[in-house]
């Protein structure tokens, strides 16, 4: 079945923008965090304003600010791009709150032991923060990511066939709108069940590595 | 460059009404599926089995579909099977069902961090059932949860924007018509963001003020 | 240029001259003088919030001292506030802070790591020793510790007892001057505190430098070689732990001493 093909490649087109999407976004939200609590002067009010502002902009109204918006100011994007960045840019100002509030509560004792053995701050940063508020992370951040995958058919309005704009295309031209928008549905499901068990995988397997479990 | 604010100047008439009717769609969206939370949350915290089942399978799978899926399903789908609505009713109908899935989880998530002792208290005192409900579970339901509602409020107002694509006049639909007529996409997507930003700030004023009251019953 | 002449064994590990530390307009140190030579194992006495930790806390730069100086080796390393942000680096209070180690009252292991990747961790990532030495030396640090067998294994396995003689081997292999022990057994259970001591009083016999703030008084009498008493944040007595414990000199450590001797 012709649509059944269509259909597939569509959801790998979604796989594949909201993975690019969270790749970028999930280190961008760590730099954005990290960045923040330094406290330097006027940067960090920019990325607080940057993240409060993010959070609460509609994603299809970003998606189109950024693709029909920007060629005002000269700044003309391929739509894939274009899609990629905003949903990363968004991405990116969600997992920073994670990464802050992460960061944050993370245990003064296991910093001061750091600091009584001489590591800088920058190592401590590095092999004694990260690796662990990297583990305590995993459930919000995969949740965030579901959270990208729901919000990416905004990117359909910019003409890129994703899985949600696919189907109400063929739906529209086979005059099966109930077959065509069910199984996309039914592959959104998925997406989102594998995303939740492999968040879950890893979880367990931290937890186990650590011997918590 | 030349940006021109002031074809958005001219065309505020149009931002206020898309705003009102965001407003409105996603209170009265949020207030319904409150309700519908209320009584799905029910099943979700009982010890029967066989009630919680159907519930977690309608709050696993209502929590994995795009909204704008719904919303094609709704609208191009049910006339399918006879049942035609229209764009207001499909954007009511769609809100209530996405967030009905997410407000019992957050409710059944804040039952069960509730210290049990309170629960046992009530039931100590000799409340049971409905009563016990009523007068001592769900309203520690409710304190708890305030501020995490407030926050899906926000998510369904950006959700709502979707709308704009079966042509609900809301606000990014009426950025998307300024943008159309006049040839402004700058100036009109940025105003409608800032909008919904200052629409957003209002939200979380309104959340801080909630937790600096449920502050005093924390202490208590 | 004379002191080529002096015994190095002499030349205090630990020197403090006038230590002074507030917290706001609270001073928690006054006046601390104290001298630990090479070798000696002190144990800070006194009551809860007498200022054991803080001192401790001092000299490792964890806090910095608002007035006086502290030598380590002969060397002077903080002198007034310059321990701050004014005077020394944050990379140069690191590699100071490599010259003395510590053992914390909640042991402080690193959780995702083995126990041999915590005792390895600073001697490679810090001091920049070759890795293939640092692991045989941390394998005989855990074999004196009695620990070998749990080398592999993460921190969340260990009983307290097992944690703290890992915190111990993980300071040992830092080969620093000095051990600071902040109430070593203060966090355990009862009937583990034995293992972690006994092989802290094997330390003092090997000759290592030790401060230890504790509240075991027998062990402080058998293995301390001098017992400093402190109270208010003041040194009230320094001397020999036979002498102290017989007779102590000041009111306030007859006080402190008949509560806690049985």
């Amino acid at each position: 079945m012709i649509e059944l093909r269509l259909l597939l490649e569509s959801a790998l087109i979604t796989c594949f923008v909201s993975l690019a999407g969270f790749s970028l976004g999930i280190p961008l939200g760590l730099l954005v965090a990290v960045t923040r609590l330094k406290r330097l002067p006027v940067i960090t009010s920019v990325l607080a304003v940057y993240v409060s502002f993010i959070r609460s902009l509609p994603l299809l109204l970003f998606i189109m600010l950024f693709y029909f918006g920007l060629p005002t100011l000269g700044i003309d994007l391929n739509p894939y791009v274009a899609g990629i960045l905003a949903l990363a840019l968004n991405n990116a100002a969600f997992a920073s709150e994670i990464w802050r509030g992460a960061i944050a509560n993370f245990a003064l004792d296991q910093i001061e032991a750091a600091k009584a053995y001489g590591m800088t701050e920058q190592q401590t940063f590095w092999r004694i923060t990260l690796p662990q508020i990297w583990r305590a992370s995993i459930p919000p951040i995969t949740s965030e990511i579901t959270l990208l995958v729901k919000a990416s058919p905004a990117i359909g309005i910019i003409g890129i066939d994703d899985l949600t704009r696919r189907a109400s295309t063929l739906a529209a031209s086979n005059y099966e709108p109930v077959r065509m928008l069910t199984i996309a549905t039914l592959f959104y499901v998925i997406i989102i069940l594998a995303i939740t068990q492999i968040g879950r995988m890893v979880d367990r397997r931290s937890q186990r590595q650590y011997e918590l479990v | 460059m030349n940006l021109r604010f002031e074809v958005i100047w001219n065309q505020l008439p149009m931002f206020a009404n898309g705003l009102w009717n965001t407003v409105w769609i996603c209170v009265v969206g949020m207030l319904l599926s409150l309700m519908a939370g209320i009584i799905l949350v029910l099943p979700l915290i009982s010890r029967r089995r066989s009630l919680q089942l159907p519930a977690e399978l309608f709050v696993d799978v209502g929590r994995a579909i795009p909204f704008l899926m719904l919303v094609y399903l709704v609208f191009y789908g049910l006339p399918s099977f006879g049942l035609v609505l229209d764009r207001w009713t499909t954007a009511i109908v769609c809100l209530v069902l996405y967030n009905t899935a997410y407000i019992a989880e957050i409710l059944r998530s804040a039952w069960a961090n509730i210290p049990r002792g309170q629960l046992e208290a009530g039931r100590a005192f000799g409340f049971t059932g409905m009563g016990l409900l009523r007068r001592i579970t769900l309203p520690q339901i409710m304190i708890a949860a305030a501020p995490v509602l407030g926050n899906q409020l926000i998510q369904i107002i950006k959700d709502s924007a979707f709308l704009a694509i079966i042509t609900v006049p809301e606000l990014t639909h009426a950025a998307r018509t300024v943008q159309a007529n006049h040839f402004v996409p700058f100036e009109s997507f940025i105003f409608a963001a800032l909008m919904y930003w200052g629409l957003c700030l209002l939200i979380e004023a309104g959340i801080k003020q909630v937790e600096q009251v449920r502050a005093v019953y924390a202490k208590y | 240029m004379l002191n080529t002449e002096i015994d190095t064994d002499t030349i205090p590990a630990v020197h403090l001259l006038y230590l002074c530390k507030k917290f706001g307009r609270h001073e928690v140190l006054t006046d601390i003088n104290l001298k630990v030579v090479p070798g000696e194992t002190v144990c800070l006495l006194g009551p809860s919030g007498s200022g054991k930790s803080t001192l401790l806390r001092c000299i490792n730069f964890l806090e910095t001292s608002d007035f006086g100086e502290i030598f380590l080796h002969g060397t002077r390393v903080a002198y007034g506030r310059s321990a701050g942000k004014k005077g020394l680096t944050e990379a140069e209070l690191a590699k100071l802070r490599t010259r003395v180690s510590m053992v914390f009252q909640h042991f402080n292991l690193w959780p995702h790591m083995t126990v041999l990747g915590n005792i390895v961790e600073a001697p490679i990532h810090v001091q920049k020793r070759p890795r293939a030495q640092v692991i045989a030396e941390a394998e005989a640090l855990l074999l004196k510790v009695g620990l070998l067998d749990k080398r592999d294994v993460y921190p969340s396995r260990l009983s307290g007892g097992q944690k703290q003689r890992v915190a111990i081997a993980r300071a040992l292999a830092m080969k620093s001057d000095v051990i600071l022990f902040d109430e070593p057994t203060s966090s355990l259970d009862p009937e583990l505190v034995g293992e972690v001591l006994s092989v802290i009083k094997q330390l003092a016999e090997d000759g290592m430098t030790m401060i230890i703030a504790t509240h075991e008084m027998d062990f402080a009498r058998e293995v301390a070689s001098r017992v400093v008493f402190l109270d208010g944040g003041r040194v009230l007595e320094s001397g020999e732990p036979k002498a102290f414990f017989r007779r102590p000199t000041t009111e306030r450590a007859r006080q402190f001493l008949e509560r806690y001797v049985r």
